[in-house]
C-alpha cells in the first residue's frame, strides 16, 4: 500500500479577499501518494501555481488544508515550517534559480549543508546525484556557464538532494527548447521509477503531459479532470 | 559554515565595480580620518608636553594646601624618603622648585615677578631651559644669580652682568633682599611669562627667601602622556596623602585641558559627517544588494534556508567589503602617520610665528598612537553592523513567494 505523501482538502485560495477578490481556487481535493508522476495541466491562471505553492507551504490556503507526510502545514509556525521544506520537499522552478556564485555541486552541497550534513556526506551525494543528471562532467562550473537544460538538470539534483518526500516543479520545461524539454523529463522520469521519487509538476507543455503518469486538470481554479494512465502504485 | 563564508565572499564580487568603489569610499574615510586624528592628536600631545613640561609637569606634589594658597609658607622639607617613594612608581624624572613672588628693581625701574628656584641641571633635562637662554647662562650650583625673562630685561633694562634689587618676604615672615647678578637672559616664547618669570638657582633661591631645604612643589614627568594616569594613582596611593596633594596637570591647567577638549570636539565632528556621509555610500550598496537579490533571497527560503542564516550571510557580506575597506586603510594608515611622527611637518610663515609665539616648536607631529587606528577602524565596522541591521530585519520578515514574484 503506498504512502499518502499529500492530502489536500477543500482547498480554497482567494487574493485581495478585502478588495477585488479574485478566487484562485475553489474547493480543490487532491490525494498524491508516494512514487506518483503527477502533472498538474491547465491553462494560464488556471490555479496551477497557486496549488503547487500552497502544496509546497509557500502560500497559505483561504480556507481547506493541507497534509503533507502526515503533517497539517497550517499548524506549522514560519521556521518550523522553513525546517519543513527543506526535509520534505524538492523544489524545481521555472527559470532554474540556481545560486549564480555556487558552482554545479556548490548548488546541490548547500541544501545539504543547510541539512546538517557533513562535509564528506555532502560531496559524496552531490557527485552522486550529478552522475544521476548526467551532469558529471560539469561538477565545477557555476550555472552562468550551463545551458537551460543544463540549469534545470542541477536543479532537480538539488531538488533531490535532501531526499524529499516529493519535488514539486513548476513549468520546469517552460525555459526550454524541445530537445532538453524532452531529455529533462526523460531523466525525472527515471528517477521517478528507480527511486519511487514523487514528481508533481504543473505544465501546459502536451509533451510533458503524454510522459506524465497520472494528469490532473485545473480550470478556473477547479479541478475538472484526474487520469491515471497506469495503476499509480506501477509507476 | 565554510561555504556560508565562501557564498558571502563571492557575493560580494557579484558586482565588482560597486564593491571596489564602497571599499574605496571606506578605505579613504578611514584613511583621511586616522591622518586627521593622529596628526591633531600629535600637534595635542606636543603643546601639552610642552606646556606641561614648562609649567607643571605631568603630576606635582605640594604641601597640603599649597594649591588653594600658593605662598611660600606652605612649602614642605625636600626630604629624600618622598624622593625614593615617588621615584619607586616608575616616573621618569623629579624635579624640585620653590615659586614665590618678589619685587625686582633695577635704576629706577621695578616690577612684581614670579620667582623660580630650579635645579638647574634637572630643570634643563625636563623643560630645556637652557636651549631658551638667548644671553648669559643659567646660574651654577648655589651661585646668587637671576635669569630674567626677555621682555622683563627689557623693562628694568638690565642685562647681564648687571644686577638687581630682590625685595620680598620670605619664610615664616622672614625678609627676603638681595642684589642678584643677572647671569642670562631667557626667552620662554609666551608674552606673559616673558614679563614675569625669573629663575634662580634652587639652593639660591631657598638662602634668599630664609627656605633652607624648603621647596613648593616636586614637578613628576611621566615617560609618555598616556602613562600619567597611572603613574598619578601610583603616587596619589604612596605619598601621605595628609601632608601632601598630588595633582596632575589636567587639575592645575584646567584650561589647557578644556582647550584640547573643545578643539577635539569641533575636529570630531568633522569626523563624525565623512562618516555619516560614508554610511549612506554603504546604506545604498547595501539597499541595492537587498533590492536586486530578493527574488533569489525569496527562492532560498522556500528550499530549507532559515532567514537568519540568510541575514547572517548578508551581514557577513557587509562586514567583509567594510573590513577590507578598513584594514587597506590601516595598512596604509599606520605607516604613513608613524612616518610623519618621525618626520613631522615643519610650518612655515607667519602660522610658524604663532607657534613660536606659544613657545611651541612649529611643527605638526602625527601621533602614532595605535589606538587612534583601532578606534577610527572599530566606529567604521561599528556603523557597518548598525546599517546591515536592516538587510537582517528586512529578511527576518521576507515572505518567500512574494520575493519569489518580485
Amino acid at each position: 500500500m503506498a504512502q499518502t505523501v499529500i492530502d489536500a482538502h477543500n482547498v480554497s485560495k482567494v487574493y485581495n479577499p478585502g478588495t477585488v477578490p479574485v478566487k484562485a481556487l475553489t474547493d480543490v481535493h487532491l490525494h498524491v501518494e508516494e512514487g506518483e508522476f503527477t502533472a498538474l495541466v491547465g491553462p494560464s491562471g488556471s490555479g496551477k501555481s497557486t496549488l503547487l505553492n500552497i502544496i509546497g507551504g509557500l502560500d497559505k490556503p483561504t480556507t481547506g488544508n493541507v497534509v503533507v507526510a502526515g503533517k497539517d502545514l497550517a499548524s506549522l509556525a514560519s521556521n518550523k515550517l522553513i525546517d519543513f521544506r527543506l526535509h520534505h520537499i524538492g523544489f524545481v522552478f521555472q527559470s532554474f534559480n540556481l545560486v549564480p556564485v555556487l558552482s554545479a555541486k556548490e548548488n546541490i552541497s548547500l541544501v545539504m549543508l543547510m541539512q546538517g550534513a557533513s562535509k564528506k556526506e555532502r560531496n559524496l551525494r552531490a557527485e552522486e546525484l550529478l552522475f544521476r543528471v548526467g551532469m558529471s562532467d560539469k561538477m565545477d562550473v557555476r550555472p552562468g556557464e550551463l545551458s537551460g537544460g543544463q540549469q534545470q538538470r542541477i536543479a532537480v539534483a538539488r531538488a533531490m538532494a535532501s531526499k524529499p518526500k516529493f519535488i514539486l516543479a513548476d513549468e520546469p520545461t517552460a525555459n526550454l527548447d524541445s530537445k532538453s524539454a524532452a531529455n529533462l523529463l526523460d531523466m525525472m522520469a527515471e528517477l521517478n521509477r528507480e527511486d519511487k521519487t514523487t514528481f508533481i509538476f504543473s505544465t501546459h507543455d502536451p509533451r510533458v503531459i503524454e510522459k506524465a503518469r497520472r494528469v490532473v486538470t485545473l480550470e478556473d481554479g477547479r479541478i475538472v479532470g484526474d487520469t491515471a494512465k497506469t495503476p499509480l502504485t506501477h509507476v | 559554515m565554510n561555504m556560508y563564508l565562501t557564498l558571502a565572499w563571492r557575493n560580494i564580487w557579484r558586482n565588482r565595480r560597486r564593491t571596489l568603489i564602497t571599499m574605496a569610499s571606506v578605505f579613504f574615510a578611514v584613511l583621511l580620518a586616522i591622518i586627521m586624528r593622529s596628526a591633531t592628536k600629535g600637534v595635542y600631545e606636543n603643546m601639552t608636553d610642552t606646556m606641561v613640561r614648562f609649567s607643571s609637569g605631568y603630576i606635582q606634589v605640594h604641601a597640603k594646601g599649597y594649591w588653594d594658597e600658593r605662598i611660600i609658607d606652605n612649602s614642605f622639607s625636600n626630604c629624600q624618603a618622598l624622593w625614593r617613594r615617588i621615584e619607586q612608581t616608575g616616573v621618569s624624572s623629579i624635579v624640585p622648585r620653590l615659586e614665590t613672588f618678589a619685587l625686582l628693581a633695577a635704576g629706577d625701574k621695578s616690577r612684581p615677578v614670579a620667582i623660580t628656584g630650579i635645579d638647574p641641571s634637572r630643570e634643563s633635562g625636563i623643560t630645556n631651559i637652557g636651549d631658551k637662554i638667548i644671553e648669559g647662562r643659567l646660574p651654577k650650583n648655589g651661585e646668587q644669580g637671576v635669569v630674567l625673562g626677555v621682555t622683563l630685561s627689557n623693562i628694568l633694562r638690565a642685562q647681564v652682568g648687571d644686577s638687581v634689587v630682590l625685595l620680598g618676604q620670605g619664610y615664616h615672615g622672614n625678609m627676603a633682599a638681595a642684589l642678584l647678578p643677572v647671569c642670562g637672559v631667557v626667552r620662554l616664547g609666551s608674552p606673559k611669562l616673558d614679563e614675569s618669570m625669573a629663575y634662580m638657582d634652587l639652593s639660591a633661591c631657598q638662602n634668599v627667601f630664609s627656605a633652607d631645604s624648603m621647596i613648593t612643589s616636586l614637578s613628576v614627568m611621566v615617560s609618555e602622556p598616556d602613562a600619567m594616569e597611572s603613574a598619578f594613582h601610583a603616587i596619589s596611593t604612596t605619598v601621605d596623602t595628609n601632608l601632601y596633594e598630588v595633582m596632575h596637570w589636567k587639575q592645575m591647567l584646567p584650561e589647557l585641558d578644556q582647550l584640547v577638549e573643545a578643539d577635539s570636539a569641533g575636529h570630531y565632528i568633522t569626523i563624525y559627517i565623512l562618516y555619516l556621509v560614508i554610511s549612506f555610500g554603504l546604506f545604498g550598496t547595501m539597499l541595492m544588494m537587498t533590492r536586486e537579490r530578493l527574488h533569489e533571497f525569496g527562492i532560498l527560503v522556500a528550499i530549507g534556508m532559515h532567514k537568519r542564516v540568510l541575514g547572517f550571510i548578508v551581514v557577513i557580506e557587509l562586514f567583509l567589503i567594510s573590513a577590507i575597506g578598513v584594514l587597506a586603510a590601516s595598512s596604509v594608515g599606520y605607516p604613513l602617520v608613524n612616518w610623519f611622527h618621525q618626520h613631522p611637518i615643519r610650518v612655515g610663515g607667519r602660522v610658524a610665528d604663532v607657534y613660536r609665539g606659544f613657545g611651541l616648536e612649529a611643527i605638526i607631529p602625527c601621533s602614532n598612537d595605535p589606538t587612534v587606528i583601532a578606534y577610527q577602524a572599530l566606529l567604521v565596522m561599528l556603523v557597518t553592523m548598525l546599517l546591515a541591521t536592516y538587510p537582517f530585519v528586512k529578511i527576518q520578515r521576507l515572505q518567500p513567494l512574494q520575493a519569489i514574484n518580485s
